[in-house]
């Protein structure tokens, strides 16, 4: 234990908040950036947070004025345009980077014992995370948005009872696209926030899976931490400069004639291929395997060695899945019109 | 016994006629504004129609029928659309009706057709439009092309805001300790 002197040496401000409580001893190796790939996408997930309540006081969740509301956005708020791309990139940002932590994760095995929990609500929070995304993509109500909806709907006339909430005639009270926006700002976060809660209590408390005897104070590991936020907040704000948030015109159903955000995909490429089976199966299989993946590498041995090999396989098919229906032509599902 | 039989036809043609009638129920349209440019998509949505059935939306003027499109309502009689208002419709009053499988109109608005809007929004239909064989409906892939707000403000704000935020991450990364 090399724990440096508690933060602010005694100073008034640092015995009030109790700063030496962030003098805990972590391993060295935790100031890795491969261990802050988790945090940095807590930071994203701020980013989003606070785009995202401005968003609110100029987005219209009415399935008839969502569409405008965002063109006025685009065409006659220069901060809140400016704010909508930031969500859009730190939406990029996030997904991208909790799939190098779980890639990082799944590499150096930090779902075995005792942290099998902490791996399980790390895949509940991937989930939401694509929930989020999906949910985020549908408020534009451009076509790629009505496309998507389309897709949700028939997913979850196949989902029996636990889709009802997502079929449009689940209630005459308030619109499919209303609703999803009620999942966007509130139930999702809601629950995300409970995860993360959950999540960050079982690091404190089981730490992280680096080996090696070195020990240092946490204290230590926000600095470089800090810095890579800073890092992140710059390279999301000049992505959305560069490269600002496009809207296509508003969606005509019954036509699919766009392909869905990038985080989805590989679930595209499975329907290209398989059809409606194969949209329902490639997130199942993919959750499924993260989901066993604690159970069936407990220790070292064959078992091991082939959930290691699948899990690289997985990844490989799924980054093969994305760059293939990037590249293909687009194609239409669900008896739709191209 | 016959003044019975005709009392219980008269009431058989009676429900008869009640069920005819409610084969349609006389539904609501929504717009989000009564008057729109032609070429552009009006955004609309419907309730209180016949469930899971198809409705022609059409624009009827001076000069005739212009069919916009069909659309399905779900399983509560209601539908949300987007549906193109041809380019080369002359502006002026017309009444959007919704007529239902056999012809009725189930429902109806008074709206205005202005002159097209300016190229923005056109842009992005040309040469993505699809023939439905019930009028124009043109779903695109291609991002609007919309002048985007700008503020000198803002964007001077951003720029300084990325700078200060990679000096700090260079100050802070630098004089971070290597892990071990």
């Amino acid at each position: 234990m090399t724990a440096e002197p508690s933060a602010g040496g005694g100073s008034i401000v640092a015995e009030r908040i109790a700063l030496s409580a962030l003098d805990y001893p972590i391993p060295a190796r935790a100031n890795r950036l491969d261990f802050m790939l988790g945090a940095l996408t807590l930071a994203a997930l701020t980013l989003l947070a606070l785009s995202g309540i401005v968003l609110t006081q100029f987005y219209n969740p009415a399935p008839l004025a969502a569409h405008d509301s965002l063109r006025y956005i685009i065409t006659e708020a220069p901060l809140v345009t400016w704010l909508r791309d930031t969500h859009v990139w730190s939406a990029t940002a996030a997904l991208g980077l909790v799939f190098a932590h779980l890639a990082a994760v799944f590499w150096r095995r930090g779902f075995r014992q005792p942290r099998e929990g902490l791996w399980w609500s790390g895949v509940l929070l991937l989930a939401l995370l694509f929930g989020l995304a999906f949910t985020g993509t549908v408020l534009r109500a451009d076509q790629e948005a009505v496309e998507a909806l389309a897709h949700a709907v028939a997913g979850a006339g196949a989902a029996g009872p636990l889709g009802a909430p997502f079929r449009p005639d689940f209630t005459p009270a308030s619109p499919l696209l209303t609703r999803m926006y009620g999942l966007h700002v509130s139930v999702l976060p809601l629950a995300l926030l409970a995860l993360l809660a959950l999540h960050v209590w079982l690091i404190r408390h089981l730490g992280v899976s680096a080996t090696g005897a070195a020990r240092v104070a946490f204290r230590t590991h926000l600095r470089p931490l800090a810095g890579f936020t800073f890092l992140l907040v710059a390279v999301v704000s000049v992505a959305a400069l560069a490269w600002p948030a496009g809207l296509l015109a508003a969606g005509v159903e019954g036509f699919e004639v766009t392909k869905p955000y990038w985080p989805f995909l590989w679930i595209y490429a499975a329907e290209n291929l398989f059809g409606m089976s194969g949209m329902l199966v490639a997130p199942a299989v993919l959750f499924g395997f993260l989901a066993v993946v604690p159970l069936a590498d407990r220790a070292s041995g064959p078992a091991a060695t082939v959930t290691r090999w699948l899990g690289v396989g997985l990844l490989a098919l799924k980054i093969v899945a994305i760059v293939y229906a990037a590249l293909a032509p687009g194609q239409s599902h669900l008896n739709m019109q191209m | 016994m016959l003044r019975s039989r005709a009392t219980i036809l008269g009431l058989a043609l009676l429900v008869a006629g009640a069920t005819i009638a409610a084969a349609h129920e006389k539904g609501v349209l929504k717009l989000a504004r009564r008057e729109f440019p032609a070429g552009d998509t009006l955004r609309l949505a419907g309730e209180k129609f016949s469930r899971n059935g198809r409705l022609t939306l059409s624009l009827v003027g001076t000069g005739g029928r212009t069919v916009l499109g069909d659309v399905q309502t779900d399983g509560g009689g209601a539908f949300g659309a987007g549906l193109l208002v041809p380019g080369n419709v002359t502006p002026g009053p017309y009444r959007l009706v919704a007529v239902a499988e056999d012809g009725d109109e189930v429902a109806g608005l008074d709206v205005a057709v202005t002159a097209p809007a300016a190229a923005e929004t056109s842009v992005s239909h040309a040469g993505m439009a699809h023939e439905t064989g019930a009028g124009e409906m043109t779903p695109s892939a291609q991002p609007l092309q919309l002048k985007r707000a700008r503020s000198g403000a803002v964007t001077g704000s951003a720029i300084a805001g990325i700078v200060f935020a990679l000096a700090l991450a260079g100050v802070l990364l630098r004089n971070s300790k290597p892990a071990e």
